[in-house]
Parts: C-alpha cells; structure tokens; sequence
C-alpha cells in the first residue's frame, strides 16, 4: 500500500528538481527538515515535508484527501550591507514565486492522480531568522487534492 | 595605582587567552584585526519556525576592548562581522543575542567585550 503524502513529496521533490529556477538548489524529503548553519552557507537549501492528511468520504469506494506538503527554503545571508541584503532576500522570494509557479495548479508527471489547489506562504519568512541569524527562511505550503481508494 | 580587581582583571586578560583561547581575526568587509580572544560559552540550539528548524553553534569572544581596532580607530563589535580563529580556520558571525546586542561589556571600565557569535563555516 501506497501512502499518499509521501507519493506526493517524493514528486514534489522531483518536479522541483527537474525545474529550472534562478538559483541552484538541489531539494530533499525529509522526515526532520533541519537546516545547518554551518554547512554550504553560500548555498540555497530545500527540504520537503508532508504536512497533513485530511480524507472526507467521496464515493463509496473512495476518500477524497487533501494532502498539504511544506517547501522550506534556506540560506544564510551573505550580505552585510542593508541595501544589498535586501536585493539578496528579494532574489530569494522570487525563487518562492517559481516554486510556487512549478506547483500551483499543476497535476506532477509522476503523480498525476493529484491537483495543487491550494498555496499559503504565511508568513512570507522568518522575520526571526533573519533578525537573530541573518538566515532566510521560507516554507510555502502546498495543498494536493487526490482519491485514495478504501 | 590601580585596585586589586584592575589588577585581577588584567592578570585574567593576559592568561585567558594563552589557557582557553588563541588569535582570532576580527574582520568586516575588507577591514580586519588580529588579536587575542579567550573562548567563552558555546551554545548548540535549534530554532523552529513552522515544521523547519534552523541549527546553530554559538560561541563568545572575550577580548580587550583596547585590542579591537582597525588601524588606530578604536571599534565595537557590529552585526555581521566575521571571527576566524586563526589556529582552526573556523569562521563565524557575529550576531545579536535575542533582544539585545551582539557585545556585552566587562570590567569596573568596560575594559573588556564579550562578543556573541554563531558558526557559519
């Protein structure tokens, strides 16, 4: 048997990964999504999680699920400057936007018995990391429709 | 004449360094300082935000505060300044503590800093 919130981060992954985005990324299913300050601190970090599982009764042999999967995104800051921090957060909100352009809306090749319905971004980042850690973090949210079978 | 505690102070200055510390290069952009830091608390943490967790190791510097300079310019600690310890060519940034500054000072006059940093490589 199947499980669907990992059939759907495992596509996730790859769809992300097969994309070409502004930024050389490489993502990752993880069960503990942690990311290291220390390590590949130029680097942009990915990780995705299955969030949720959600089934209602859509027919009599079938659950309707809406399954949400987090898309984290990380990166020490490598500016020092105000300004040129800013162009450097911003570059990493429009790698958001193309995440969020490979997935929103999309059925993914290697599981197409799923529809992305629904994306959140709150908040945006981690007003937090950046302040404490000079770290960007980031973790859209990804909401898949699909039927399982009972 | 200076006090007992001045002269404490000092002794401990020029000790810790040699017993619990070594050079370390104090830099911001392209301006840099060598000088002696004893090695103070560290720190490993995990901060959650959402279903994400950021890990980090932290680390004090305590120096002489008349140490810290760039050239003959007296300087303080700033957000962003990068530590090496020369023996380890460990690197790490300076960075506030939550709700405070990234320094605390020390000593009957503030002859000493105790700089926060986290390792970044």
């Amino acid at each position: 048997m199947s499980v669907p919130s990992l059939t759907i981060a495992d596509a996730v992954v790859a769809s992300l990964n097969g994309a070409t985005l502004s930024q050389d990324v490489t993502f990752a299913r993880a069960y503990v999504p942690k990311f290291d300050m220390s390590s590949a601190t130029a680097v942009v970090q990915g990780k995705v999680i299955p969030v949720s599982d959600a089934r209602e009764m859509g027919s009599a042999a079938a659950d309707n699920a809406a399954i949400a999967v987090d898309v984290g995104i990380m990166k020490k800051l490598q500016s020092t400057a105000a300004a040129a921090e800013q162009v450097e957060i911003d570059a990493l909100l429009e790698l958001c936007e193309e995440v969020k352009s490979v997935l929103n809306r999309q059925r993914l090749p290697t599981a197409t018995g799923f529809i992305c319905t629904a994306v959140v971004q709150e908040p945006i980042y981690s007003v937090e990391s950046i302040e404490n850690d000079r770290v960007f973090l980031a973790a859209p949210r990804f909401t898949f429709l699909t039927t399982v079978s009972v | 004449m200076s006090t007992l505690l001045e002269r404490g102070m000092a002794m401990l200055a020029r000790v810790g360094p040699e017993q619990a510390g070594g050079k370390i290069r104090y830099a911001v952009g392209t301006d840099t300082c060598v000088l002696s830091a004893t090695f103070g608390r560290t720190d490993e943490a995990v901060d959650p935000f959402g279903q994400m967790l950021v890990a980090w190791s932290g680390q004090d510097f305590i120096v002489q505060a008349e140490d810290l300079r760039f050239g003959l310019t007296p300087i303080l600690p700033v957000n962003g300044a990068r530590i090496t310890k020369l023996a380890s060519g460990e690197v790490y940034e300076v960075l506030s503590i939550p709700g405070g500054k990234c320094f605390k000072t020390a000593g009957p006059n503030d002859e000493v800093l105790r700089i926060h940093a986290k390792k970044v490589t």
